[in-house]
């Protein structure tokens, strides 16, 4: 018979039984057997495994006293010998989870051992550990608890005995953005032919690479009175002056500029280039208003059609960059629109 | 139409990917023309309400 899966079981205050609030300082302590959730834990897994401690700290203890309550935990944690540790389920509590994500990947990494933790998806510490545990996706509080610890239990004794795991739909865990080789009989054409057919005849397939989600972008209200308003220009079409004096590379850009346009009716091409490295960029290069319109902007100003034109313009190399960098240059650029009081942004991509 | 995919708010559509506010094959005067069309098409998107990715055509 397969031995016996050792658990230890990771909870807050709340969850251990010791307090509400008024506990969140409570330091890292420790009892042996299951507490709370950790008897249903044990219930699930049955003959198969064993919670054999309880690890449970503060959540205000956890967040101000990070290294020191990881440190005890994993203390507790690797005298216990366990096959596997259990966090949670933190449902959408937000010091809970981050104690969850930070103590399972720490078990893992420092010593060795895997870990399993079950939060809600917009609990802060899902994506902090999405990718290096699994995690299961569970209800937004502890009414999701009976959905969720069946999943829990099964990864743990999987995890446990070093089983792989299954893929994320199959074992329940939240996808880890991780791709893995498998063998298939049918090639890659009769398989996309037999999708097709599915989706032809409406009936489910599952795409074998998924659309990535790029989240959704509330549109701005609209401006009514454009005589009175700023705009600005962004662009990823890679415009610099010549010699690219921040050096913005010509593909997976990793900054971005901003140049001042004060005083200048125009883009003249002695000064201004494209270090675009993703398309031919010799219609910039002769005429850089076909990429940023500043002497049609310029005229609008001057006509009174628009407020003005913002003094710098702020450009980048949109070509095979990560999505996550793209993000963080929209966040800075707009944080600097925002305090130059510009009203709106004509955004000219390639 | 890669930007009403991605959920970008006010989209106009541009000549190509590499002249999007203009067109080689016109003279100066009448590039400029086109441009100015293609701004005024920016603004006129600035100025209207929307609730999902909207493509505003200059043609």
């Amino acid at each position: 018979m397969m031995a016996r899966v050792r658990i230890v079981h990771y909870l807050n205050q709340f969850f251990a039984g010791v307090g509400g609030e008024a506990k969140a300082g409570h330091p890292v302590s420790a009892r042996p057997g299951p507490l709370g959730p950790g008897t249903l834990l044990q219930k699930l897994v049955g003959d198969a495994g064993e919670v054999a401690l309880t690890v449970y700290s503060g959540d205000n203890h956890f967040a101000e006293k990070t290294e020191d309550a990881v440190r005890d935990a994993l203390r507790f944690i690797e005298e216990a010998k366990p096959h596997v540790v259990v966090a949670g389920p933190a449902f959408n509590a937000g010091r809970y989870g981050t104690a969850c994500a930070v103590l399972c990947r720490r078990v893992q990494a420092e010593l060795g051992i895997p870990a399993v933790t079950a939060m809600f998806r917009e609990n802060p510490g899902f994506e902090m550990c999405r990718a290096a545990v699994p995690v299961v996706p569970t209800g937004e509080d502890v009414t999701g608890m009976a959905a969720a610890m069946p999943i829990v239990a099964r990864l743990a004794l999987k995890l446990g005995r070093g089983e792989p795991l299954g893929r994320p739909e199959e074992d329940g865990y939240a996808p880890r953005g991780q791709r893995r080789n498998e063998v298939d009989e049918r090639t890659g054409a009769q398989r996309a032919v037999a999708m097709l057919l599915d989706k032809l005849e409406g009936r489910p397939f599952v795409s074998e690479i998924p659309v990535p989600d790029f989240g959704l972008v509330v549109p701005a209200p609209p401006i009514g009175d454009l005589s009175h308003a700023k705009i600005a220009m962004v662009t990823t079409g890679g415009v610099v002056p010549h010699g690219n004096p921040d050096g913005i590379e010509s593909r997976r850009a990793t900054r971005w500029g901003k140049y001042s346009i004060a005083g200048l009716d125009r883009l003249d091409a002695e000064k201004w280039t494209s270090v675009h490295g993703g398309f031919d960029t010799q219609f910039i290069q002769g005429t850089p208003d076909r990429q940023l319109p500043l002497d049609i902007l310029r005229d609008l100003e001057r006509e009174g059609v628009i407020g003005g034109v913002h003094e710098f313009f702020y450009s980048t190399v949109g070509a095979g960059g990560p999505v996550h960098r793209a993000r963080g240059f929209g966040q800075e650029i707009a944080a600097d629109l925002k305090a130059s009081g510009v009203q709106a942004v004509i955004f000219t991509s390639t | 139409m890669l930007h009403l995919a991605l959920g970008t708010p006010r989209i106009v559509l541009g000549k190509a990917v590499g002249h999007v506010l203009g067109d080689p094959e016109l003279s100066p005067e009448r590039e400029r023309s086109f441009r100015r069309v293609l701004v005024e098409k920016a603004l006129e998107a600035i100025r209207t309400p929307v609730t999902s990715p909207t493509l505003f055509s200059a043609e």
